[in-house]
């Protein structure tokens, strides 16, 4: 037993390690600052506690998933796949309610929210689907099966509605097929077409009133992400607001508990989607370099461990996690800074949220449980 | 399965350089957004929060020449809406309420309400009474503010002359527009913070910009002397059913507008129910022929310029040739034979057109613009006219024949007056005026309103005989409905034709009578035009008995001694000081040919040598001890202000009366007087104020 424990603390990725952890220290101390002025039954730091449990849940689930070999997910994944289209099912029937979509299952005190738990699942289910093939994907016809295993949950999601979700689901399909070394061409023509019929499908809506299986806040955030002073204090309010806070932050910020926008609830959603555009505002371009610096190694140190993984269902979850990670951050921080239209997606280990925290340690588990027995036979 | 590996291995290659690069696009667009755009955007954060709530300034008091208060500006209420701080589902319940007490539309109300917007004003200057009302039913997201209201406490008394302020507490006719520059003082503000819910901040820095109040106006006016003629001026308007009375009061020594007065008029406090037309001063603004009152002016011309002299004689057959025209006198028969005296007693038209052709055009024009005639007097009130005749070059002789008794020009009835003053005073043209001085609402600064200085423009002598003539036209000529024994009037009625669509009419009528007393040193000159009367048209008829009626009053209130004239000894009637104005106890003596000395100081006079009743020569001194406390409004208790906000400060002394010095910003940690002691209305609070702490 000691002879065990000394050989998982000797092949953990350390530098993986304290870099999720900086994260979530800082992700605690953003919250605090983002909510300090909206107590929650006349206790300020509401949020903070809340945050900060969640932290240690989520610990102790990254701590589980290390202990597990993950090559048993391969072999539960037909399970886990139709697991995982029942709960995206039954949130559609007996989901809560928030902010005008169905998303939440009540679960004792944790609404659990299945489109956050399918994110981690498709990737254990899309890597053990490619992970049994001999050869990559070469021709058109390979990539259907692929495009409906992961299209199912997808249009699931959907449903909800939850557009920037069933995005995350298509991102990971991006990149796991990509690192399963599917023809690179083709990957690129399919994602081209989906984005240019995605641009036409909008185009022909707003000239000729094409009928899109949007919300109208979805489409109107869409012309805001075309052009942000269209309304400045309907839809365009969140962007413009998150311009004026990361632009006022300069090169030190204004400190932080003390930024204007965000102290004085301008900045909507400041403690989720738009925790941020608070960063820039009270740390400026310094905290925010500190911020996407710590993304970058955490993204690396996941790539490295998929180059390493044991065999190819571990290259194709590490890549899976990559993806996820990269995605999420790539269009939270772009949407903060107007690259990006608003999606509503979190800042992985940033953002306040139960769910999403605990997901991201889970995957992080699954990086180091892969790091971990990356030389063979580990028991 | 090694391709498959190999793949992977430059797969994931690919991806790493990927991730770099997306990073690099993100920080480049950061760096731009943070470094370049850095202020702009930061300025953009500090505009988006900050609101100004302007403070309106307090107008100054405008006086009476006593110290009577003819215009105040009093503290009201004003009720405004922060639409954001209204829960929707209460919005109806809210505009239902403000509706029925404020009996506004209940429709426009709500769309009021339920507007994205951090204010809105509901109504400006409610009653005291819906102010109340409002403040019990503590509806959510409703907010009141002091504003000054212009009060006029003695309603239309001298409207034409007062004018009125607006909403915005402007200056917009009247004395309130020509010294809204003074009279307004400089607004404030307060400036606060919002948050992204335009919900105002309780402990966000508030900026306090205190207003400065304006400067009170002390007129020449006499409310007392105001009512007289007011009171004529509506009786002349039922008797005679004209369209319009006016009535201008003099002191003809120094150009001082005791009364001014028109009717119609209108009440200014309720200005906007009546028609724009009811504002229109017809004593400054209204320009028309002075018939037969212009006489003595001609006659005035002629014997300066030695055309004519008091053994000169003039027949009247009832009519006269002049080239291209016969002109016809009043009188059909005719005057027959008359001297320069009977000429202007009798109101000859015949007489006057000889006089003035005698004259000729060129000295009849130097004197006329000498008098003030075709140029603006300059008094204090706002859209004066200058009056017209024809010109110079294109003047026929026929012109000058008709102008010489007041035909083929016009003048106002304060251009009219000023000249019969001139007359009046030795030949001195002075500058009507209202406004004596403007005082700063601390009381230390004084600015002086000195009209131009006088202009001899007839000789003393001239001028003497003239008078003469005057105070024989009301002894014993065409005057005569205005003559009372022992007051020493003189004066001349006068008769015009108006000038109707650009034609002399023959149906429209002015009657009017200018005159002044007591003769040999007037102290009051009067001018009375009743326009278009109905029943009779002669100026003896409809305005002499104004002109009298107003002038046995004002005799009486003047004290000016009456008598059998020849028991008139000149002597002043020493009137009661005690109690009034040092300043205006001054004026009143000056006015009176008495010499104030005073002795002691402080602001009003406390005792005086010799009492009121006293008859002493022109000239004498009268000792007068100052002393008394500065005003006498009732004392208050300073409210406590600490840990208040500056709003709220401002709000809390301006109940009480008390003016606010505010410096620092966030709440108040010191005030000076403390609470609970006893000042004066009106005294200023220091208030310090600090951030709460952090």
């Amino acid at each position: 037993m000691r002879h065990w424990g000394r050989r998982v603390f000797r092949n953990l990725d350390y530098v993986l390690l304290v870099t999720v952890l900086l994260l979530v220290i800082f992700s605690v101390m953003m919250v605090t600052s983002a909510t300090l002025h909206r107590p929650v039954g006349g206790d300020p730091y509401f949020y903070t506690k809340k945050q900060a449990t969640w932290a240690i849940l989520g610990f102790a689930l990254m701590v589980l998933m290390v202990l597990v070999d993950y090559i048993n997910f391969q072999r539960w994944a037909p399970y886990l796949y139709a697991g995982m289209l029942a709960l995206l099912g039954l949130v559609l029937f007996l989901g809560r309610a928030s902010h005008g979509s169905q998303r939440w299952l009540p679960l004792g005190g944790l609404d659990l929210q299945p489109s956050e738990t399918g994110k981690l699942l498709i990737i254990l289910c899309l890597a053990a689907l490619l992970s049994r093939r001999t050869t990559p994907i070469r021709g058109w016809a390979e990539f259907v099966p692929v495009l409906a295993f992961v299209g199912l949950p997808m249009l699931l999601v959907i449903r909800q509605p939850d557009l920037g979700t069933s995005l995350v689901f298509a991102g990971i399909m991006l990149g796991v097929l990509f690192i399963s070394g599917a023809c690179w061409q083709k990957l690129a023509l399919l994602t081209g077409g989906g984005l240019g019929a995605v641009v036409a499908a909008f185009f022909l809506h707003l000239r000729h009133g094409l009928r899109l299986p949007l919300l109208p806040h979805q489409i109107s955030r869409l012309v805001v992400f075309l052009d942000p002073q269209v309304d400045p204090l309907g839809t365009g309010y969140h962007l413009r607001q998150s311009l004026i806070a990361v632009g006022a932050g300069n090169i030190w910020g204004q400190g932080l508990f003390s930024g204007s926008q965000n102290q004085l609830k301008f900045l909507p959603e400041q403690h989720t989607d738009f925790i941020f555009a608070v960063i820039g505002e009270e740390l400026g371009l310094v905290g925010v370099g500190v911020l996407l610096l710590l993304y970058l190694i955490l993204l690396v140190r996941a790539v490295r461990i998929a180059g390493e993984a044991r065999e190819t269902y571990g290259t194709l979850v590490a890549g899976g996690v990559a993806a996820m990670i990269a995605f999420h951050v790539l269009v939270n921080v772009g949407m903060a800074m107007g690259v990006m239209p608003i999606t509503g997606l979190p800042l992985p280990f940033m953002s306040y949220g139960g769910n999403n925290l605990i997901l991201n340690f889970a995957a992080v588990g699954l990086l180091e449980s892969i790091r971990l027995r990356r030389h063979g036979i580990f028991f | 399965m090694a391709a498959v590996r190999m793949t992977i291995r430059r797969r994931v290659f690919s991806v790493f350089a990927l991730l770099l690069s997306f990073q690099l696009v993100l920080m480049g667009r950061l760096a731009w957004l943070q470094l370049v755009r850095g202020a702009e955007l930061s300025e953009r954060a500090f505009y988006v929060r900050t609101r100004e709530v302007p403070v309106e300034a307090k107008r100054g008091t405008v006086y009476d020449r006593l110290g009577r208060e003819l215009a105040i500006s009093v503290n009201v209420d004003s009720v405004y809406a922060v639409p954001l701080e209204i829960p929707a589902d209460k919005a109806p319940e809210v505009a239902r309420r403000l509706a029925e007490v404020l009996d506004l539309d209940y429709e426009t109300l709500l769309e009021r309400l339920i507007r994205r917007q951090a204010f809105v004003w509901i109504q400006r200057k409610i009653s005291s009474d819906q102010a109340r009302q409002l403040k019990e039913l503590l509806l959510p997201g409703i907010g009141f503010t002091q504003e000054a209201q212009r009060f006029y406490p003695k309603g239309s008394l001298a409207s034409h002359v007062l004018g009125f302020a607006g909403i915005d507490s402007q200056g917009l006719a009247g004395l309130e527009y020509s010294y809204d520059r003074y009279v307004r003082g400089q607004p404030g503000k307060i400036v606060i913070e919002y948050d992204g819910r335009g919900r105002e901040l309780p402990q966000a820095l508030h900026r306090f910009y205190p207003p400065t109040d304006g400067y009170d106006l002390v007129t020449s006016l006499d409310e007392y002397i105001q009512h007289i003629v007011e009171r004529e001026a509506e009786r002349a308007m039922e008797q005679w059913q004209p369209i319009r009375v006016t009535v201008v009061v003099m002191d003809p020594r120094n150009g001082q507008i005791l009364a001014m007065a028109n009717r119609p008029d209108y009440d200014p406090n309720r200005f906007a129910d009546y028609p724009p037309e009811a504002y229109r001063n017809a004593a400054v603004e209204a320009a028309q022929p002075p018939g037969s009152m212009f006489k003595p002016v001609t006659v005035a011309a002629a014997l300066e310029e030695g055309v004519v002299n008091w053994n000169s004689t003039f027949f009247c057959g009832g009519s006269i040739q002049v080239p291209g025209s016969r002109i016809s006198c009043w009188r059909g028969g005719g005057h027959g034979s008359l001297d320069l005296s009977g000429a202007l007693e009798n109101s000859c038209n015949v007489a006057l057109v000889q006089i003035g052709l005698r004259l000729g055009a060129d000295a009849f024009f130097r004197h006329y613009q000498a008098l003030g005639f075709g140029a603006v007097t300059g008094i204090d009130l706002p859209g004066e006219n200058r009056g017209l005749t024809v010109r110079r070059e294109d003047l026929r002789p026929v012109d000058l024949a008709v102008m010489s008794f007041g035909q083929t020009l016009t003048a106002t009835p304060v251009q009219l007056l000023t000249a019969i003053a001139a007359i009046a005073n030795g030949g001195y043209l002075v500058q009507p005026h209202l406004g004596l001085e403007l005082r700063s609402a601390d009381g230390r600064e004084i600015i002086p309103l000195t009209p131009e200085p006088a202009r001899q423009v007839l000789s003393p002598r001239t001028a003497a005989e003239v008078m003469k003539a005057m105070e024989a036209t009301v002894r014993e000529g065409t005057g005569r409905p205005a003559y009372m024994e022992g007051y020493a009037l003189a004066g001349k009625t006068g008769t015009a034709q108006k000038v109707v669509g650009g034609r002399v009419s023959s149906e429209h009528h002015l009657a009017g009578f200018a005159g002044y007393g007591p003769v040999p040193d007037p102290r009051v000159a009067v001018l009375v035009v009743v326009d278009e009367p109905t029943g009779s048209t002669f100026g003896s008829q409809v305005a002499a008995p104004v002109f009298r009626a107003i002038m046995e009053d004002v005799y009486r209130y003047l004290e000016i001694p009456v008598g059998p004239d020849s028991d008139r000894s000149g002597a002043a009637v020493v009137p009661q000081l005690v109690g009034m104005e040092a300043l205006a106890a001054a004026g009143l003596l000056e006015s009176r040919g008495l010499r104030p000395v005073f002795r002691d100081e402080g602001p009003r006079v406390a005792d005086q040598v010799p009492p009121a009743g006293t008859r002493l020569p022109p000239g004498s001194e009268v000792m007068l001890r100052r002393g008394g406390e500065e005003q006498v409004p009732g004392l208050v208790t300073v409210p406590t202000i600490l840990g208040k906000t500056i709003l709220d400060a401002a709000r809390v002394l301006g109940e009480a009366g008390l003016r606010l010095e505010a410096s620092g910003s966030g709440v108040a940690v010191e005030q000076h007087p403390e609470p609970g002691v006893a000042v004066r209305q009106g005294t200023p609070v220091r208030v310090e104020f600090r951030p709460p702490g952090r």
